[in-house]
């Protein structure tokens, strides 16, 4: 079942082409946006199922981002992508809390199999919160 | 009771450096082969949370040793490692259903991520069996 996706990077280009990759091979739905301040107000107005974006960007950065989105919503998986080469801040993103990254360039179905995995994992998460509360009645 | 790892891959040197890195920083205990074809029978005498592998190696390959896997335990993560320009066989191996790849020459850091990811997706993936399996305890407890 198709999910929602928010995508933000502040190259034009590169959203064109993730939300053309998403839309052609998926069945989930899209919102791109190239301003990273405008995020916690989309999140806030929608709930989102998966979040990715660029981590490198002018107002606020990729990490600032993640923080500000996990304060929203700490269970939106957050998958980031970064510049071939600077891996390492991509390994610290990972640390503060996104579910995965991506380096670019980056192959189609690499790209899907990722957001895949992370809608699968946010299903998985909110399995576990409803198993979690239909057996609290029952174990007390 | 501490998570297992099995790495498969013909090359002795890079079972090493697998076991070493992982040791080295993590709690897992690790167990090594580098015959793909003893593994249905290590995977049936020990409980295994993650199996890393090369995916060309002589006799069986890693996509072979997927299928033959997933034919004891359809739920045991994958890991597969691949060289650089072989990616075409890794996504390949991903559609058979491994979690997720890396690219040789991998650093430390990147290795490491990647376990912790699939062992993150194991847990919660245990955690809902385990919980399913309770609440369908009770159900029938209430029904009789």
């Amino acid at each position: 079942m198709g999910g929602k996706i928010l995508i933000v990077d502040d190259e034009l280009d590169m959203l064109e082409l993730l939300e053309m990759i998403i839309v052609e091979r998926t069945p989930h739905r899209v919102v791109t946006t190239n301003n990273p301040l405008e995020v916690p107000h989309l999140l806030k107005e929608t709930p989102f199922n998966l979040l990715i974006t660029d981590l490198r960007m002018p107002g606020l950065s990729g990490m600032d981002l993640i923080r500000e989105a996990k304060k929203i919503d700490p269970d939106l998986p957050i998958i980031v992508i970064t510049a071939y080469g600077s891996s390492q801040s991509a390994e610290e993103s990972i640390t503060e809390g996104a579910y995965d990254y991506i380096t670019k360039p980056f192959r189609k179905d690499q790209i899907i199999i990722t957001i895949n995995r992370a809608m699968e994992w946010q299903t998985m998460k909110k399995e576990l919160k409803t198993l979690k509360a239909q057996l609290k009645p029952e174990r007390e | 009771m501490a998570e297992r790892i099995l790495i498969v891959d013909d090359e002795i040197d890079m079972l090493e450096l697998l076991e070493l890195i992982i040791t080295d920083r993590t709690d897992y205990k690790v167990t090594t082969t580098n015959n793909p074809l003893e593994v249905p029978e290590l995977l049936k005498k020990d409980t295994y949370d993650l199996v890393i592998t090369d995916l060309r190696m002589p006799d069986v390959d890693g996509i072979e040793l997927i299928e033959m896997v997933k034919q004891i335990d359809e739920q045991l993560p994958f890991m597969i490692i691949t060289a650089y320009g072989t990616i075409e066989s890794a996504v390949e191996a991903m559609r058979k259903g491994a979690f997720d790849y890396i690219t040789k020459p991998f650093r430390q850091e990147q290795i490491l991520l990647t376990i912790e990811k699939v062992m993150k997706w194991r847990r919660l993936q245990k955690e809902n069996i385990a919980l399913k399996a309770e609440l369908e305890k009770f159900k029938k407890g209430s029904d009789g």
